[in-house]
């Protein structure tokens, strides 16, 4: 009767099995030895496995059909492999550090913008500030209905440079009138088709005031001529120191310093950016730097892989 | 010589090669079943091998080495899983090879063209046997039965537990010994198998 070995239950050929191979403990292997001498059928299992195994064994070495020494390249590819993880490295660094400098560059252009909002609202207060301490000093020289005077007939415009100057409303319209055209520079530059056109009015009524400074500066009448009036303004502070003494139109006069003093006020506007400003190169160097140093090791990395 | 490999002497490690390459190409065979495989096999075994040779911690160093060629022929099986179209092809037509041409270099045991013509048949009946296994079974009975080694070495091997190798070894043992029956003649008389006889 012909029988497979397969259809033996699996415990028992594990047994056998390991029982040929001497794998088995000293307790299995007695009990094992104890069914063997009373199963014929174990025995005959146990004699085909050996059987088996001896004819597997038979088989010959086979000579290999070359050699499988290594060449100096595949060799050379060893340094390649042991390269490939470390430059994986260096390229995911390089790749994050980029996108990290790319994104503090973002971050710090926003800031700069929202930074610069609150610095032209200080540069506001002090606008705003400025003429209230010019109202408190104005009443020692002129009554403020000289002021009020000064710009009688022009309500409009007045609103008007008031609104453009964004300055505090509570300020009595005379003195915004007065300062409203180097004090609204800074603002804006349309400040100063308003705002000059205001002075030359308001000059034109004093009469006395021209030949001043403040004349030469305002002759042009233009916008584009502000700088010269920003410049010009000092050749008025002599006369300014005399404030206190002169009329009403000294009192225009002695605005001058001030408004020259405001009209430093874009340099002081550009403060926040120009400190800006030198990292922000830094960045752009460093964005540059990592973003090509990632594309070559990326690259690197690429063709490391390739030869590996 | 492995001290010398370690720092990267390729001459050392190419000793190590000739030293060895027998015994991977043949374990690589009996697991593939063809020798362009198993040298393809073999190669990649011994290059991550040169990679991987800082990661050698002593023991034996043959053990180690067919581990990595195990594991390679392992990835090549999987391979040929995912594209059966060229595996069962491959399959299909080698044990149907011309008999009188054998293709491996067998060193036969006995002398004489009628003898080594009767080892290279019973070599393809045993190859036939063992293609026919499943891999994890095979790889077992090749490093067991094939080559000799021990339960534990194998388990090493392999990367199995001790109860696994056991297990897989009689299966495929009890597998090879229903196949082999059919190549009965083949065998030499000592090693014929035997119906039990009821």
């Amino acid at each position: 009767m012909m029988r497979r070995l397969s259809d033996l239950p699996l415990r028992d050929l594990e047994l056998l099995s390991a029982y040929l191979d001497g794998e088995l403990t000293p307790r299995e292997a007695g009990r094992l030895q104890a069914r063997l001498d009373g199963e014929a059928g174990l025995r005959w299992a146990l004699e085909e496995l050996r059987r088996t195994v001896s004819v597997l064994r038979s088989l010959p070495e086979v000579r290999p059909p070359r050699s499988f020494t290594l060449t100096a390249e595949a060799a050379g590819s060893r340094a390649r492999a042991a390269a490939y993880p470390v430059l994986q490295l260096a390229t995911a660094l390089a790749t994050l550090a980029f996108v990290a400098v790319v994104g503090l560059d973002a971050l710090s252009s926003r800031a700069t913008g929202v930074a610069l909002a609150p610095t032209f609202r200080e540069q506001g207060e002090l606008l705003t500030a400025a003429p209230v301490e010019e109202a408190t000093l104005a009443p020692t020289s002129e009554p403020p209905q000289a002021l009020s005077a000064s710009a009688p007939e022009e309500p409009p415009a007045a609103s008007e440079i008031q609104a453009v100057g964004s300055a505090t409303p509570e300020v009595p319209i005379g003195l915004e009138i007065e300062r409203s055209s180097p004090g609204a520079g800074p603002g804006t530059a349309t400040a100063f088709p308003t705002a000059m056109p205001e002075e030359s009015s308001a000059a034109d009524q004093t009469g006395p005031v021209e030949g001043t400074p403040c004349e030469a500066c305002g002759g042009g009448q233009a916008p584009a001529e502000a700088e010269p009036l920003i410049g010009a303004a000092p050749l008025g502070s002599p006369s300014a120191q005399t404030t206190p003494t002169l009329g009403p139109q000294a009192e225009k006069l002695g605005g001058e310093p001030e408004i020259a003093d405001q009209a430093n006020a874009p340099a002081a506007f550009s403060s926040p950016s120009s400190t800006a400003r030198p990292s922000l190169p830094t960045l752009r160097l460093a964005e540059i730097g990592l973003g090509l140093a990632a594309a070559l090791l990326a690259s690197l990395t690429f063709r490391v892989r390739r030869k590996r | 010589m492995i001290h010398d490999a370690q720092k990267g002497d390729l001459e050392a490690f190419n000793r190590l090669v000739l030293a060895h390459q027998s015994r991977v190409f043949n374990v690589a065979l009996r697991i593939m079943g063809d020798p362009d495989s198993a040298s393809d096999a073999t190669q990649e075994a011994f290059i991550s091998a040169y990679r991987n040779l800082r990661r050698y911690r002593g023991g034996s160093f043959q053990g180690w080495l067919l581990r990595i060629v195990t594991n390679a022929c392992y990835d090549e099986l999987r391979r040929r899983k995912r594209r059966p179209a060229t595996s069962i092809e491959e399959l299909s037509t080698e044990p149907d090879g011309n008999p009188g041409e054998p293709r491996l270099s067998l060193a036969s045991r006995h002398q004489g063209p009628e003898a080594a013509a009767e080892d290279a048949e019973l070599s393809r009946a045993i190859e036939d046997c063992l293609r026919r296994l499943p891999d994890e079974f095979r790889v077992v009975a090749v490093l067991a039965d094939v080559q000799g080694y021990e339960y534990a070495e194998v388990a090493r091997m392999v990367g199995k537990p001790l109860g696994t190798v056991k297990s897989r070894l009689a299966r495929a043992r009890g597998r090879l010994r229903d196949c082999l029956r059919h190549y009965g003649e083949l065998l030499p008389s000592s090693l014929r198998l035997q119906d039990e006889r009821a």
